[in-house]
């Protein structure tokens, strides 16, 4: 069952889920406080610090009210993806005509997120990532990372199988050289302008006079309820909704599907209260698809990342074209197949191998992670039958034991294929090893540039179990239009009220693909400083 | 279930397009606004966007050079076959009639269930154009800047605004212009068939708990899942069709080929 907000109204035809009742009005008798701006701004992530920024650069008085506290707030991301940006041209990138970006993110999609958000993404999130550097140092400057860069001789224009990717991530996610740091230099330009900002103060419910969305109703610590008027308009930058597992399982249910209900899934994000809040207050959800980052993917790659090596189900079988979108494409298929471990194999060509992997979301950057595989897989090669386990550095990961042998049945072996399972382990290698030769991939189509014969010894295999469901964040939200008012009933805007990130649809659909690694953060850093500009200009 | 998407033939698009079918002539939502690459796989994919516009009306415009635009179809669904009966004759006809009609505008019968009869107008200004199609006041100004923005994309070659393969970008400047218009309402959620099912796997065995086939149960043709993703996009119009026969066949002779109560 899906809720579509409709069903807060007069023709409801379902039962309204637990997750969307709307709460008890709070009076105005329990208000300790009120507080007014030109611009209230729920939520201080990406999005929202953006938009109180260019707001109050623009003149407009701002009041900003986020659920963390301001020492201790949780930014996410290790890094962002634009287009253009002054330091990628100063470092070598390629300029790129915007409107490429648009046809590629559009096709990704199937035409079902919406161009005018994207546009907007494309032409100005490079100038907007010089804006966000204005007032760091040099020593931050300096220690932003470009990866994937220098691109491999075969780079070309970018097309990758069958899409294209852009350079212009920007890895920074270190101690010196952060997200969070990025964020509190912005927070405090917006602060000297005369940005208030309540730290610690949840947004509860949206305040509504005629139609119009008027402010904000919080709550500190305390329990105590503020109120927050806005002049302007109301920014929903409040995040995502990966947390909140009923609302999880009824708005993204290709994942209740793919879990058969089961477990538990979920995120690192937030409970949708942001998106909740615009629900009740008459806005409406994009119709998607409703894309997460992450929870379509069936299982963890492993140390040769979302390289296009070949994958083989628990029952030995090839089941899909290892190079379509990196990990989330081929993640699409892991996640479809029967229970029990997925795997990849290689062989000892790795690393020219490696040199035909594209610079999205989960691959390797040959340019500094190849010394470290190399240690293991030394290690893995001269381990014996028991395996040699390989720590992934993501948090929550257990080791997981890694195997290498001279020849196809004793790699299946070690890996528990047994019986047909086996057989079938070696036959989906002699045949893919058929197809690479013959340089057509007659059973998936994969681009012939990615298909290489597993052939020099030792062969490698890295197992994990098929477990769907996890991600960081969910990617859909309120329906926006092109000045990122929420839309409500006959997709009308809804005056006085916006969302931008986490909150809002229109940006991703089919799934978390990246022709531009980090650009969920990159859109959200862009569109919530356009927000800014756009509710400060009324 | 599949997990999906699951696809529906029709029911996510907006636009059943009128005359001029799924072809990729600019298109403008009730305030005159271009919304979509009108390329974009043709009505399925140029749909998707019109399903999200506001309500109202949404406007297909073309001029007098659309028969050699038409040339410059894909053979998708919901595309014109110029060699068909109602193919470029046809609609030279109707259009002939809509320049003689003004504001009344040329009446067809569109055949699709559901459509009835339908209008085509035409006119030798695209003000007179944008007033026949109901645009007024602030809509009728976005509607010529739209279209006077479509041209001068059309005339760089390169859509900057959609992206829309500029062999598709012609602009709109030879009188006289023509223009159908539709209503959104009532159109997204109409469509011929559903296309999402059970889960099932190689052999068409429908799939239960765990991804685990249930023995003895297979599912084809629209009862099952995995022939269609996000929507009814047809590399070769008819291919759901080509589907359930190849599979049903497929099915039928592995069925066949079981000694009975076999583990299959």
């Amino acid at each position: 069952m899906t809720y579509h907000g409709a069903d807060l109204g007069t023709n409801s035809v379902r039962p309204v889920p637990e997750w969307a009742l709307p709460p008890e009005q709070i009076k105005d008798s329990q208000i300790l406080a009120e507080y007014s701006a030109d611009a209230v701004i729920i939520g201080a992530g990406h999005a929202g610090t953006c938009a109180a920024r260019a707001a109050a650069e623009a003149g407009a008085s701002v009041i900003v009210i986020e659920l963390q506290s301001d020492e201790q707030q949780w930014i996410f991301g290790i890094g962002l993806g634009v287009l253009n940006a002054k330091l990628g041209l100063e470092r070598g990138l390629p300029y790129y005509e915007p409107s490429e970006l648009l046809r590629e993110w559009q096709i990704r999609h199937l035409n079902k997120t919406n161009p005018d958000l994207i546009r907007q993404y494309a032409r100005r999130s490079g100038e907007t990532f010089d804006w966000l550097l204005k007032p760091m140092d040099r020593e931050f400057i300096n220690a932003i990372r470009i990866p994937f860069y220098p691109p491999p001789e075969y780079f070309g224009n970018g097309t990758y199988g069958k899409f294209r990717s852009f350079l212009g991530a920007y890895a920074i996610g270190d101690k010196k050289c952060n997200l969070k740091m990025l964020m509190k230099a912005s927070q405090k330009i917006a602060k000297d302008r005369g940005a208030r900002f309540f730290f610690e103060v949840s947004g509860e419910q949206l305040v509504t006079e005629n139609g119009r969305v008027t402010g904000v109703i919080g709550q500190d610590r305390q329990g105590r309820y503020l109120k927050f008027k806005a002049k302007k308009g109301v920014l929903l930058s409040a995040g995502d909704f990966s947390r909140n597992e009923p609302m999880l399982r009824d708005l993204c249910d290709d994942l209740d599907c793919l879990t058969d209900g089961k477990g538990h899934i979920g995120g690192m994000g937030w409970d949708g209260k942001g998106i909740r809040m615009g629900l009740w207050a008459g806005g409406r959800l994009d119709p998607g698809p409703r894309a997460t980052d992450g929870g379509g993917i069936g299982a963890d790659s492993g140390p040769m990342g979302a390289s296009a090596m070949l994958r083989l189900n628990e029952k030995g079988l090839r089941f899909t074209d290892e190079s379509f979108t990196a990990v989330v494409g081929m993640g699409s298929q892991m996640s479809r197949q029967p229970a029990g471990k997925i795997t990849v194999v290689w062989d000892s060509n790795w690393r020219k191998e490696l040199e035909y992997q594209m610079g999205e979301h989960g691959n390797l950057d040959i340019n500094v992670d190849i010394q470290s595989i190399e240690v293991l897989l030394d290690n893995v090669a001269a381990a014996d039958a028991q395996g040699y386990p390989y720590a992934d550095p993501r948090p929550g990961r257990s080791p997981v034991y890694m195997y290498a042998a001279d020849n196809f049945t004793e790699l299946a072996e070690r890996l528990g294929y047994k019986e047909e399972t086996g057989e079938n382990f070696v036959k989906s290698i002699k045949r893919y090893n058929e197809l690479a030769r013959q340089g057509v991939d007659e059973d998936f189509a994969k681009d012939p540039r990615f298909l290489h014969a597993l052939e020099k010894p030792p062969y490698f295999g890295f197992s994990a179990p098929k477990r769907p469901g996890g991600m960081t964040v969910t990617l859909s939200g309120l329906r926006i239009n092109e000045n990122q008012q929420v839309l409500g009933e006959g997709f009308k805007p809804i005056p006085g009220l916006f969302a931008s990130g986490n909150c809002s649809g229109g940006r991703f659909a089919m799934d978390y693909t990246t022709p531009i690694p980090g650009c969920s953060i990159g859109i959200a850093q862009t569109l919530g400083r356009i927000a800014g500009e756009y509710i400060a200009g009324l | 279930m599949d997990p999906g998407p699951r696809a529906t033939d029709g029911g996510g698009i907006g636009d059943k397009s009128g005359i001029m079918g799924g072809t990729a002539f600019l298109r403008l939502n009730e305030f005159g606004k271009r919304y979509t690459d009108e390329g974009f796989m043709c009505m399925v994919g140029v749909g998707s966007q019109a399903a999200r516009q506001p309500e109202g009306k949404l406007s297909t415009v073309w001029d007098a050079g659309w028969r050699e635009e038409l040339e410059y179809q894909a053979t998708e669904h919901g595309n014109i076959d110029i060699y068909s009966e109602r193919g470029a004759d046809f609609i030279a006809g109707i259009l002939k009639e809509a320049a003689a009609s003004g504001e009344k505008g040329a009446d067809y019968l569109d055949e699709r269930p559901g459509m009835g009869i339908r209008k085509v107008y035409a006119a030798h200004t695209l003000e007179l154009l944008a007033e026949y199609l109901g645009y007024s006041g602030e809509s009728r100004d976005n509607f010529l800047a739209s279209v006077a923005r479509y041209n001068d994309l059309a005339h760089q070659g390169r859509d900057e605004d959609f992206a829309k393969d500029p062999i598709f970008l012609h602009p709109i400047e030879k009188p006289p212009f023509f223009g159908s218009v539709e209503q959104k309402a009532g159109k997204v959620g109409n469509f011929t068939v559903t296309l999402g099912g059970l889960r099932i796997n190689s052999q068409q065995q429908v799939l239960g708990e765990d991804y685990h086939p249930i023995r003895g149960l297979y599912a084809s043709g629209n009862c099952s899942g995995g022939r269609f993703g996000p929507d009814y996009s047809t590399p070769m119009p008819g291919v759901s069709i080509g589907i359930a026969q190849t599979l049903g066949r497929l099915a039928g002779l592995h069925i066949a080929g079981l000694k009975s109560e076999q583990e299959d």
